[in-house]
């Protein structure tokens, strides 16, 4: 109903429409708690594969996902309207899961790791599936491997990935090439 | 725009898969954002007369070799017990257990002098949680994640 | 498991009660022969044995296995050499532990030099502990170093160390990219 705001009911024929964050987050502060599903089901649906594949288990995106929800909805009061709610909430998200890197890096130290740096033969990759993949880019350093996902898994331009993250554009560009680098090495190819 | 090779082509096929949520994802988060509503109030009282005594305690001894009075302070609605463990105690589950305050705050104030500890919660003899206020510990030798408390001295 | 650990205290060798007290009564048979060797020969080498009993103790409270805790020990004491060699011997026992909780966080033993010079005659102590923290709360290693560094050369207090890690725990918990956090706030706070 808040969409509708500023038009008069007898132009607009009634139809459902899906709020936009900034109402939903509107409502939250103004007492409806119960809304605040809206934001967690938006964006679930819209980073749960990224975090995922960031941090290599679904168990762990989600438990990042629900703190990083958590904080926001702890620091809405807080939230500037200055930039979008998308961005504010992933660079939380990131931040989660990097914490959740740093601990699982530091904890296995104490324990045998197998080889990492190795060359992997192509053929390889195409026959062995998902947990390849996921191994495979769980070598970049996180600053690499988030920016792969968001280019070509998750499809997004440049200037998006600019508005998501905050970073430059130079700076994005950089970490996809030298992702980009490290992967053919990996697979055995020339570096370029 | 940068060309993918056929080989990593096929790496990010896999990793397009979609994920789904798991089951429950919607209602453990907002089951934790009203709980987040329904402690707030009486974390506030709490934390405050708590800081309001340590501040007073504070006022009136100045020195900076004295063991100053810290508050340890967890939300945790169900538990039976809580047991503060940490370097300053041996990490001995039985040495320092809080008391309960209302139907979820538990708190206990310890003497420490200057310096940095890291520390955990045990729940019900047998949960461990780091405290969500404070700073994680960087060394995780062991499985149950720990926190820091620095207490600083008077005069730095 | 209480029955066990009391026939265990009948068995332990009196060398664990005589110079380790805090461990008697709480450390089961198997652990006291991984770890007495090792906190002997880090008396031995001059080491406060406190932390490394610690750290005993702490495992045993957490149910880790013997082994782990013995490799949890056997690296805290060399990160307490390394860090008391680096420091020399007029290095007290609280910056001895902070520098081998920075070597810990990843620091080198080159940033720990510096560090200490850095803070000339004053205890470093507070300096690695900042520095450890920032790395906590996800700032990069190279960035929490330069970042001490610079307070530290404008002749930051203790207090003013703490003040900015404080604040960058909030930042950082605000959504704010830890390296950011880190730069910005030392920047306000140390105008030099």
């Amino acid at each position: 109903m808040s969409a509708l705001r500023g038009f008069s009911r007898r132009d607009v024929a009634p139809r459902p429409v899906t709020p936009t964050d900034g109402e939903v987050i509107g409502r939250v502060l103004a007492g409806d708690v119960a809304a605040y599903a809206i934001i967690v089901d938006r964006y679930h649906a819209r980073f749960a594969r990224f975090a995922t594949r960031l941090l290599g288990s679904q168990e762990d995106a989600e438990e990042a996902l629900q703190d990083a929800f958590l904080r926001a909805y702890r620091g809405l009061g807080r939230y500037q309207d200055r930039e979008r709610f998308a961005s504010w909430l992933y660079r939380i998200l990131v931040n989660r899961c990097r914490s959740m890197q740093a601990r699982f890096a530091r904890r296995s130290r104490s324990v045998p790791d197998f080889e990492s740096g190795g060359r992997v033969a192509a053929d390889d990759i195409r026959l062995a599936g998902r947990e390849e993949a996921i191994w495979l880019i769980g070598q970049l350093p996180l600053e690499q491997r988030e920016v792969f996902l968001l280019r070509f898994v998750e499809d997004m331009s440049y200037e998006d990935i600019a508005g998501l993250t905050g970073l430059g554009m130079s700076a994005i560009k950089m970490r996809v090439s030298r992702g980009l680098d490290r992967l053919r090495e990996l697979l055995g190819g020339e570096r370029q | 725009m940068t060309e993918l090779p056929g080989n990593l082509r096929d790496i990010v096929t896999q990793l397009k898969e979609p994920v789904t949520a798991s089951a429950g994802f919607r209602e453990r988060v907002m089951n934790a954002v009203r709980a987040t509503n329904a402690r707030r109030p009486l974390a506030w009282i709490v934390g405050g007369l708590l800081a309001a005594g340590v501040a007073l305690f504070l006022l009136f001894h100045p020195r900076s070799d004295i063991e100053r009075p810290t508050t340890f302070l967890l939300l945790a609605p169900h538990a039976t017990t809580v047991a503060l463990v940490g370097d300053f105690n041996d990490w001995d589950p039985s040495a320092t257990p809080l008391q309960s305050v209302g139907d979820s705050a538990w708190f206990v104030v310890v003497s420490l002098k200057p310096g940095r500890y890291r520390y955990s919660f045990v729940v019900d003899g047998q949960r461990w949680m780091a405290d969500p206020t404070a700073a994680r510990a960087v060394d995780h030798d062991f499985g149950p994640e720990s926190s820091v408390v620095t207490v600083l001295s008077r005069r730095t | 498991m209480k029955q066990l650990l009391v026939a265990a205290l009948l068995l332990a060798p009196t060398t664990l009660a005589g110079q380790y007290p805090r461990l008697t009564g709480r450390v089961p048979q198997p652990l006291v022969s991984a770890v007495v060797p090792l906190l002997d020969s880090a008396r031995a080498a001059g080491l406060p044995t406190d932390l490394l009993e610690a750290k005993v103790l702490e495992g045993v409270t957490k149910g880790a296995n013997a082994d782990v805790i013995a490799n949890a020990v056997r690296r805290l004491a060399t990160d307490l050499g390394t860090a008391r060699r680096l420091l020399g011997g007029g290095a007290s026992a609280r910056e001895i532990a902070a520098g081998a909780g920075a070597l810990r966080a990843g620091f080198s033993g080159a940033d720990l030099e510096r560090i200490h010079a850095a803070r000339s005659a004053r205890d470093a102590a507070v300096a690695f502990e900042v520095a450890t923290d920032l790395v906590a709360s996800t700032v990069p290693v190279d960035t929490a170093a330069r970042v001490v560094l610079r307070a530290l050369t404008s002749g930051a207090s203790d207090e003013q160390l703490a003040q900015l890690r404080m604040a960058v725990e909030r930042d950082v918990a605000n959504g704010v990219p830890a390296p950011v956090a880190a730069s910005l706030r030392a920047t306000l706070l140390f105008k030099n």
